[in-house]
């Protein structure tokens, strides 16, 4: 009971999630045409799917993280490194027929996030363990010898004290995804949106895979591919050093 | 002493007989028998990697969390077996908590981690919740240090009073029995000493088990001594006699400092 309400209180966070993204999307949407000329609708596309496929990864990633976090690394842990080495054209390839095929989607951003949640999915729920696991040996532990039942030991204890690294396993997550191709170009598809917003079930290229394609025709140093360049960097670069694994803070004086 | 002794023989609260702890294959704890007074201090004593911290973790099932732990045997707190089928480990932690060797406060502040345990347990009433946080913040010696800050944050407090506020949060559920893993051994003397104090004012109430690998305070603190060596139980007894008139050669050897 105690982990089927845990399990819909996860899917609620990521509906809300969803929806949050969803109607805040267009209206950044807008404001980054004007903030970026020429790249503005990339821009918006490459933000908006990894903050949807953030949405979509952070439930299972907390949920496998919650049920393996009291266990030692095994078989579980090993699939799932050995899923987050799948090479990103093969998980496109099964968005494309997941998502933009059989779910009927289409080219889109949602199914592009979708796709990105796919290729996040082992990479973020390995990280969140190594999150919580940290914790797990020194205030969690505290807890469940008072007798307090694992469940709610995650939910008040450990995920309060692995906030900071959970947020930064996110991070990386995010600066994986905006930097995607593969998995874009065959979901979201390779055309810029247009000027006016079409809303996340229309397809639109991302920065990466305008680049990608702008590179590809032979128009790599032309003002676009640049404006892309720019942006994929010092957005990329910021989400991967605002990411980066710390040792823990030096907080608590008595250690 | 004598009626002290025949107390502790006559009231045990924790009796484990032929118990073998596995890691995976490898035997931990090999055939123990040996039982744990009531309202008195029991100190384990032994080399590193005797087996002490896993007879701890046994006691309230903790080891359960262990991967590959397995145990034979039986343990029984009051007659009742701990690891028999219906027991709920969670419950069973309630009864018997444990304070470990690092200070592991909660991400919360003073008041908050003494209240989390009740207030998990079902007491909502905020009015009762103060009385039981000054109440344990008392037991541990802890309030008027606090009573001013309680509600600052828990990790702002120096390591000596972190360790007191987990034994002030441990009591706070009121526990039959309190285990202590080393809980000094990261403090420095003085608060070493105020562990020590609060252990003495504490046995008159609870059950303590604790674990230590300085005999000094073995010494100092506990009414029983149990020595372990290598998995096994080499040696138990009243603490005055234990120290003074040791009966196995292995124990004289190791509280002499010949070995460990």
């Amino acid at each position: 009971m105690i982990l089927s309400r845990r399990a819909c209180a996860l899917c609620a966070l990521g509906a809300a999630a969803l929806g949050a993204a969803v109607a805040g999307v267009n209206v950044v949407r807008g404001a980054l045409f004007a903030l970026a000329p020429g790249v503005g609708g990339m821009l918006a596309a490459s933000l908006a799917v990894v903050i949807l496929s953030l949405a979509a990864v952070a439930p299972p990633a907390l949920g496998v993280a919650r049920e393996r976090a009291w266990s030692e690394p095994g078989p579980v842990e090993a699939w799932l490194l050995l899923v987050s080495a799948t090479p990103a054209l093969i998980v496109g390839m099964t968005a494309l027929v997941w998502f933009v095929e059989r779910a009927g989607l289409g080219f889109s951003l949602v199914s592009g996030a979708l796709g990105l949640a796919l290729m996040n999915l082992p990479f973020a729920a390995l990280g969140a363990l190594q999150a919580v696991r940290q914790d797990e040996r020194s205030a969690g532990t505290g807890a469940l010898a008072l007798g307090v039942p694992e469940a709610r030991v995650f939910r008040d204890i450990v995920l309060p004290a692995s906030a900071g690294a959970l947020a930064r396993v996110a991070l990386r997550a995010a600066a994986r995804a905006f930097g995607e191709t593969a998995v874009l170009m065959f979901t979201a598809g390779v055309e810029p949106a247009s000027a006016s917003p079409r809303g996340l079930m229309g397809g639109s290229a991302t920065l990466a895979v305008r680049l990608w394609y702008l590179t590809s025709q032979g128009q790599g140093t032309g003002a676009q591919a640049r404006a892309c360049a720019l942006w994929l960097t010092v957005i990329g670069v910021a989400l991967a050093l605002a990411g980066r694994p710390r040792e823990a803070p030096v907080t608590e004086r008595g250690r | 002493m004598v009626a002290d002794q025949d107390r502790q023989e006559l009231t045990e609260r924790f009796h484990i007989e032929r118990l073998w702890v596995y890691y995976g294959n490898t035997p931990a704890l090999r055939d123990i028998t040996v039982g744990i007074p009531a309202d008195a201090i029991t100190a384990l004593i032994g080399p590193s990697g005797c087996g002490k911290s896993t007879f701890i973790k046994v006691l309230n099932r903790m080891n359960d969390l262990v991967p590959g732990a397995r145990i034979t045997g039986t343990v029984r707190l009051d007659g009742e077996d701990v690891y028999g089928p219906g027991v709920d480990p969670v419950a069973l932690r309630r009864r018997v908590g444990m304070v470990f060797q690092r200070p592991n406060p909660f991400p919360m502040s003073i008041y908050q981690n003494v209240a989390y345990g009740p207030r998990v347990h079902g007491q909502r009433d905020e009015r009762k919740l103060r009385q039981i946080v000054e109440r344990s913040l008392r037991q541990a010696a802890l309030w008027d240090e606090v009573k001013d800050k309680l509600h600052r944050p828990a990790m702002d407090l120096s390591g000596g009073q972190q360790q007191r506020l987990c034994i002030a949060r441990a009591l706070a559920v009121e526990p039959e029995v309190l285990l202590m893993d080393e809980p000094a051994s990261a403090l420095d003397p003085v608060s070493t000493a105020k562990i020590e104090e609060l252990c003495q004012s504490l046995k008159a109430d609870y059950t303590i088990v604790i674990v230590t690998h300085n005999m000094q305070q073995a010494a100092r603190i506990s009414d029983r001594t149990i020595f372990f060596l290598a998995g096994e139980v080499i040696e138990t007894g009243p603490t005055s006699s234990f120290f003074s008139t040791p009966k196995d050669r292995r124990t004289e050897d190791y509280i002499t400092g010949r070995f460990g």
